[in-house]
């Protein structure tokens, strides 16, 4: 008995020295944008899922996980729900943190479609051109999210309405990468502003902004986000450092060498979940 | 030097008859267990979401994983107030339901290990894996409605099914509600047997 009480001080400890070596080994520092005449670069992510929804974290966790990512901007998108509203909302708009934008993954079965910049759920079950043009009505934009061939939804008359497409998604099957360049080339085709997206689309994992999208802004603010989009201001960078978009932009976004995940706590991190993970265990079994 | 818990897990009969012998909880002590489930939830989804353990992160996240904990009491709720001949009071009765949690909390604390095999997706590991707390936890909570509630072996395995209804229909419906709804989820999941994305 005694020696169960013991051990079980030891794992709340072990717990409390992990949590506090974390606290102190964790903390996000935003840097403010690059500036590139008279614009801004903003690195966002416009696909990012967050609790409560299929997401796990919250976007105010979220938020302090795209400041160590070196974003400016994300988007909050859930499956065809906007239960996290209210958790956006209540993240005033900081100049020390990066923006937060509430936005849906309209899901249907024949297309996924990223909305960003709305407030109302926009339905799921009409075409592309139909929820695009609810998204606008909205003040939003549209990106065709993840569209490979399978998705049949993304035809002419789709793409030539969205206001960008995702032609960076983190991929490990090359066929998948090919035809999101490939869609992106047709809306081009069909709309010289079409804006080249990349985006992590994170549910539960460490790769926040691992693929982004740079986002020339008049101003550091959501309204400019949108009008950059919807103007093609943006470059769409993968997971391999690739960077797609008008030649032009790509040159700037080169120049001004924007931010990247910095992590200079990492091995205090590391120790903290190490300790606490093992002071949960001890305290389950003791 | 096992936890009560841990001897349910792995005794569940003997020691539920050792437990139901003991005094009552004082009220606040009737928090420790579901508070140490929504700890496991909130450290585990932290380490395997962004690999840090931080304060506010631990609260965010047990705020926002709420809602499980409240779903689990409301189904040990709706097992224990039925049975009427239980041999405990009702607050009791919660506390050692959920002292046959540890499946379910060691599967939690083990998904940040789980999620990184490069099998499948997070999502899918999930999926599969929680089959091995599904089925462990059957036999606890037939060993909890035959000792503490009280009831036949028969009526005990009348309540395993209901539980395990209720775990899979709750769950089933907050998977779906998270997909998208019933056509999402039915199109990701042909898209993913077909191997024609992800």
């Amino acid at each position: 008995m005694k020696g169960a009480r013991s051990l079980r001080s030891l794992a709340i400890g072990t717990i409390a020295i992990g949590v506090v070596v974390g606290t102190g080994a964790g903390r996000a520092t935003y840097r403010p944008p690059v500036q590139s005449g008279d614009e801004f670069i903003l690195a966002g992510d416009f696909h990012v899922h967050a609790a409560p929804g299929d997401g796990s974290l919250t976007p105010s966790a979220l938020r302090d996980e795209a400041a160590r990512a070196g974003l400016d901007v994300i988007a909050i998108t859930n499956h065809n729900q906007l239960a996290a509203a209210p958790l956006v909302s209540a993240l005033a708009a900081d100049a020390n943190q990066p923006i937060v934008l509430l936005g849906e993954e309209v899901t249907h079965p024949h297309y996924h479609l990223i909305a960003v910049g709305i407030e109302h759920v926009v339905r799921s079950d009409v075409s592309v051109a139909e929820a695009v043009a609810a998204i606008h009505a909205q003040g939003g934009v549209a990106i065709a999210a993840h569209p490979t061939r399978t998705f049949t939804g993304y035809d002419d008359v789709a793409l030539a309405v969205v206001d960008g497409t995702e032609v960076a998604h983190p991929e490990r099957v090359e066929k998948y990468r090919r035809e999101y360049i490939e869609t992106f080339a047709r809306a081009r085709q069909l709309n010289a502003h079409v804006a080249p997206i990349g985006s992590s689309d994170i549910h539960n994992s460490l790769s926040i902004g691992q693929c982004r999208t740079f986002v020339f802004a008049r101003e550091r603010s959501a309204r400019a986000v949108i009008e950059a989009i919807r103007a093609g201001r943006t470059v769409a960078a993968d997971e391999r450092g690739r960077l797609y978009g008008d030649a032009s932009l790509v040159a700037r976004v080169r120049a001004a060498m924007p931010k990247v995940r910095t992590d200079p706590d990492r091995p205090w991190r590391r120790a903290a979940l190490i300790l606490t993970w093992f002071g949960v265990a001890g305290l389950l079994m003791s | 030097m096992l936890s009560p818990d841990a001897r349910v897990a792995f005794k569940p009969e003997a020691t539920y008859h050792a437990l139901v012998t003991e005094a009552a909880p004082a009220p606040w002590l009737a928090l420790r267990r579901p508070a140490l489930v929504l700890l496991v939830i909130a450290v585990s989804v932290s380490i395997a979401s962004v690999h840090q353990i931080t304060l506010s992160l631990l609260l965010t996240t047990a705020a926002a994983w709420g809602a499980i904990l409240v779903i689990q009491i409301a189904i040990g709720a709706v097992v224990i107030a039925s049975a009427r001949a239980r041999r405990v009071g009702f607050a009791h009765a919660l506390d050692l339901w959920f002292a046959g949690h540890l499946p379910y909390s060691l599967w939690i604390l083990m998904l940040p290990i789980l999620t990184v095999v490069p099998v499948a997706t997070p999502h899918e590991v999930m999926g599969l894996s929680i089959v091995v707390p599904l089925v462990w936890t059957t036999s606890i909570v037939s060993a909890f409605c035959r000792v503490v509630l009280g009831l036949s072996p028969a009526a005990a395995r009348r309540r395993v099914a209901l539980h395990l209804m209720l775990v899979m229909f709750v769950g089933g419906a907050v998977v779906v509600w998270a997909a998208g709804g019933p056509a999402a989820l039915l199109s990701y999941g042909l898209r993913r047997l077909s191997g024609t994305w992800m």
